[in-house]
């Protein structure tokens, strides 16, 4: 199996034997998780502790029948349908600035998927002084102002998606578009670091 | 008195001002924040009371905000 047959010899072996963290498997985890197993990544350590709600459904890549469904198993299984051929290591645990550090010791590169500020604040603080490269995403709520999301790089190992302002709020929702964007934007991250490509 | 790069323009502090006193003197919560300084991530869980800005520091900073 192949999913991608787009990539030089060469990719498919840089991607072959990557493995990538992924934190929070919501709006953000679950769509990195589909673009980076089509792009032709095979290994991933990822971890959540949420079942499968239908308030998910609205971003998420989830679907109707697996809501109540532990979010790692779901996922999982959606994940081997698009290829069957994957090495996953899903842990239904919540994530602590305890246990980041060995959960995902070994991951090339570790991408911030939480939903709450706090969370994704504590794995920056965590993971940035142990130099593995950090992608992550802040300000992705609402519609439009697709141009306002960006990529900005922060010291040696931190790539920071989003426009920094618009969170989450009872008047700005997240949406399956701009969170998708945001996904999309730390996929591409994640390959072109891989690859050597620009980013 | 040091002048500092943030968010790539100058700004003057006081002599003898740390990082924590830095970002209250301008209401800037800790919180949630994302500090690049001198090329260094930080966070508000980090000591930045202790560190004694010098001219020629350069501080970006970056909001952490809620979604995902």
């Amino acid at each position: 199996m192949n999913v991608n047959p787009y990539l030089t010899d060469a990719q498919q072996q840089i991607l072959d034997r990557a493995k990538i963290g992924v934190a929070g498997l919501g709006g953000l985890g679950s769509n990195i998780l589909s673009h980076l197993v089509r792009a032709g990544v095979r290994r991933f350590v990822a971890a959540d502790f949420d079942v499968v709600s239908e308030s998910n459904l609205n971003r998420q890549f989830f679907f109707a029948d697996q809501i109540g469904r532990k979010k790692t198993e779901a996922l999982e299984e959606n994940l081997r349908r698009i290829d069957p051929d994957l090495e996953l290591d899903f842990r239904d645990l919540r994530l602590t600035a305890e246990n980041i550090p060995e959960v995902f010791a070994g991951c090339d590169i570790v991408v911030e998927a939480f939903d709450k500020a706090e969370a994704k604040t504590m794995l920056i603080g965590v993971l940035a002084k142990h130099g593995v490269p950090i992608v992550a995403a802040s300000g992705l709520a609402g519609f439009g102002k697709s141009n306002d999301i960006r990529l900005r790089k922060a010291g040696a190992n931190l790539y920071l998606v989003g426009d920094l302002t618009s969170g989450i709020s009872p008047e700005l929702a997240p949406a399956s578009p701009r969170v998708g964007i945001a996904a999309a934007m730390e996929a591409n991250t994640v390959i072109a670091l891989l690859l050597g490509n620009e980013l | 008195m040091p002048n500092i790069i943030l968010n790539e323009k100058n700004v003057d502090s006081p002599d003898g001002d740390n990082l924590l006193s830095f970002l209250q003197a301008r209401n800037i919560p800790v919180d949630n924040l994302i500090l690049e300084f001198n090329g260094q991530i930080l966070t508000g869980k980090d000591p930045l009371g202790t560190i004694i800005l010098k001219d020629g520091d350069m501080l970006n900073l970056f909001s952490m905000v809620g979604g995902g």
